[in-house]
């Protein structure tokens, strides 16, 4: 797969690299601690073990909880955990650097990273040099992409562990899935396992991948394989819930001690009792969609809603991004009938498309279903798991609609808008406001 | 673009020599336009331990007093901390008469603020002509009610700090939340004590670093996307069907 690197490709990712090492790294000197969804609290867990070298247990009255008695440290946490180690690290050099910079460093790493394996994607999958060009650049200068690549978060990091996932589906599915494929897939959804919750669709669409593409499902090979993946994911996860399991009484996930816990330390008036629920989880998923403002929230932040939710971009920008969905969407459509056109039968065939559709339609029912039955949270990042899945298709779509030079003027401008546009985003809009005014 | 443009980009050299130019010229222009984006005044903002609201219904006071000492050279303008409660401002029609007196009590600077002005939550900024030497020195910001409607209401951000705020001739025990802006370069605009000057400068070292670096990006792009024929540019057509699915 590494084949065919051409000296401009090596130019290509040097640039793109370099490129956005030097703007994300600029965000995150710019935004400054805590002007971020829940930056305060998910730096806590960090800090903690910079401060004290150990895992933290929720509860510890170490830990900050806010006033609504919340913390990070009884979910999955890696990133935090390497954010910690890291820290250590840099302290231990003598560097003094902020602790909430050296954990946004792991972010920027993450997206970088990101990038790097969307392209390595995209050289596998389209055949066209400039969807391998275009699609890394459209990822990258995503303001949202670039704002959670800036901040301390988990999501950055798991969107590079989908990343590294779909990679390695095409990777399995041509090489028929050989044990180092097996053993790379099993290492990384163990770690998507430490990470972060709703990345577990991830597991669940890889699944479906390794089931739709390996040619000897019912042999004891297979089996094997997939006993060798489950174990790995064990032995590189497995600490983590049996520590949990222990501590917390057998809440092996974490998630019933962040009520507990919300629950005795959220201020007065701020418990998970006390909080009203939302319309979506009295009328369930169509009265989500229809009876409040989530499609279209979500669409927003998807896309660009940065700060705590509260920088918004202008109303033409979002049109932008509607029109570019539409293009996507009526390529998207335009190669499903013509695979109909072929016989529905030739659909079965198309075993990565399932998977990545399958990726990004599971993104969004988590989101949905988050949303409904523990907390209304219209924010796009909770469907971050698909967010790769739904660039390819996008791309995918892209490359239907338009041919030869027209699609390289296409990808041009859009190239061309998203990376001035982000530009302008950090520095016209997210500079006066957190430095000037 | 012409035939000799095109076999001059062509050639490795004049490729490197055009594209380097194009990326040059790109991030100036976008530096230049960023620089020129920069205001030319710093907003300093100074500590206000024990912040909290006072609300006060504009009908009910005569003038609130608050005297300060500008911290340098420059003083062009002082951003107040003031909020109108309900969120709507809108509709609300009464005024304010800004002054700024000097030490010896004559004015300085005099204008009106409509409450609709006024933000719902964030600071209000008033400006005047920069006031060359007016480090050191003592001033008292006087605000009074020119035209009131009853039930119109401001929220005063008061705290511990410099000079006493009086309402009337009544001394309130605190400090109104107001910092000072002054007249600077564009660059210096953004050292205004927010964070250390070393990370000013690296953050302008990193703003000045990607804006060139994603320059020679987009030219890149534009080169592969514009200018190489379809087969150099990767069209499916071109490419050997091996390696890619």
């Amino acid at each position: 797969m590494h084949k065919d690197w051409t000296a401009g490709d090596r130019c290509y990712l040097a640039l793109l690299l370099g490129g956005i090492f030097c703007f994300y790294l600029s965000w995150v000197v710019l935004i400054p601690f805590g002007q971020a969804p829940d930056e305060i609290l998910r730096y806590d867990v960090a800090d903690f073990i910079m401060k004290y070298h150990s895992l933290p247990l929720a509860g510890d009255p170490r830990l900050y909880y806010g006033g609504y008695g919340q913390t990070y440290a009884a979910i999955p946490y890696f990133s935090y955990l390497l954010a910690g180690l890291l820290g250590i690290a840099v302290h231990g050099l003598g560097i003094a650097m902020p602790g909430y910079m050296v954990a946004r460093l792991i972010s920027l790493a993450s997206g970088m990273v990101a990038v790097l394996f969307v392209f390595l994607i995209a050289r596998a999958v389209f055949r066209s040099r400039a969807t391998w060009y275009f699609l890394p650049v459209f990822l990258a200068f995503t303001p949202q992409f670039t704002f959670i690549s800036t901040y301390t978060n988990q999501d950055s990091f798991m969107v590079m562990l989908s990343a590294v996932l779909i990679y390695l589906w095409v990777r399995g599915m041509r090489t028929e899935w050989d044990m180092p494929t097996v053993i790379w897939t099993g290492l990384v959804c163990g770690l998507m396992l430490l990470t972060y919750i709703n990345g577990y669709v991830c597991i669940l669409a890889t699944l479906l991948a390794v089931l739709l593409s390996h040619p000897h499902r019912r042999s004891w090979r297979f089996f094997r394989k997939m006993l060798i993946c489950i174990g790995i994911m064990l032995l590189v996860s497995g600490w983590f819930f049996i520590r949990n399991a222990w501590h917390y009484h057998g809440d092996w996930l974490g998630m019933a001690t962040l009520n507990r816990v919300a629950e005795q330390r959220a201020a007065e008036g701020f418990r998970p009792s006390q909080l009203a629920r939302s319309v979506a989880s009295y009328r369930g998923f169509g009265g989500l969609l229809v009876d409040t403002d989530f499609l279209m929230t979500t669409f927003r932040s998807f896309w660009a809603v940065l700060g705590n939710m509260s920088v918004t971009m202008n109303a033409y920008y979002y049109l932008y991004l509607i029109l570019l969905c539409l293009i996507a969407f009526v390529g998207c459509s335009a190669k499903l009938m013509d695979k109909a056109d072929a016989g529905w039968r030739t659909l079965a065939g198309c075993k990565l498309a399932i998977a990545v559709a399958a990726l990004a339609v599971g993104g969004f029912a988590v989101h949905c279903y988050y949303s409904i039955a523990v907390e209304y949270q219209p924010q796009g990042r909770y469907m971050f798991p698909g967010m790769i899945a739904i660039f390819l298709m996008m791309a995918a779509g892209f490359e239907r609609v338009f041919s030869g030079r027209a699609r390289r003027v296409f990808y041009q401008v859009v190239a061309f808008t998203f990376v001035f546009l982000d530009i302008w985003i950090g520095y016209l809009a997210l500079l006066p406001l957190y430095q000037i005014h | 673009m012409s035939i000799r443009m095109r076999r001059f980009w062509k050639n490795p050299s004049g490729r490197a020599v055009l594209g380097g130019g194009m990326a040059l010229l790109l991030a100036g222009a976008t530096l230049l336009f960023l620089y020129l984006r920069l205001p030319h005044e710093a907003t300093f903002l100074s500590a206000h331990p024990h912040e909290r609201k006072v609300a006060v219904e504009l009908t009910r006071f005569r003038q609130i007093r608050q005297p300060f000492t500008a911290g340098r050279a420059g003083l062009s303008g002082l951003s107040l901390k003031l909020w109108v409660p309900g969120g709507n401002t809108g509709g609300l029609r009464s005024q304010l008469q800004f002054t700024l007196e000097d030490e010896h009590g004559s004015p300085v600077e005099r204008q009106m603020i409509p409450v609709a002005a006024l933000h719902s939550y964030g600071t209000y900024t008033v400006s005047f002509p920069p006031l060359e030497d007016s480090a050191g020195r003592r001033y008292t910001l006087c605000l009074t009610p020119a035209q009131t409607v009853a039930d119109e209401k401001l929220l005063f951000f008061v705290g511990s700090g410099d000079g006493e705020l009086s309402f009337g001739n009544a001394p309130a025990g605190s400090a109104l939340v107001v910092d000072g802006v002054y007249h600077t370069t564009r660059i210096g605009s953004l050292y205004n004590g927010r964070r250390p000057p070393a990370c000013v400068t690296l953050l302008i070292a990193l703003c000045v670093a990607s804006v060139c670096w994603l320059s020679a990006l987009s030219v890149f792009l534009f080169d592969r996307f514009w200018f190489l024929p379809d087969g150099e540019s990767g069209d499916a057509a071109d490419l050997p069907p091996s390696g890619k699915e």
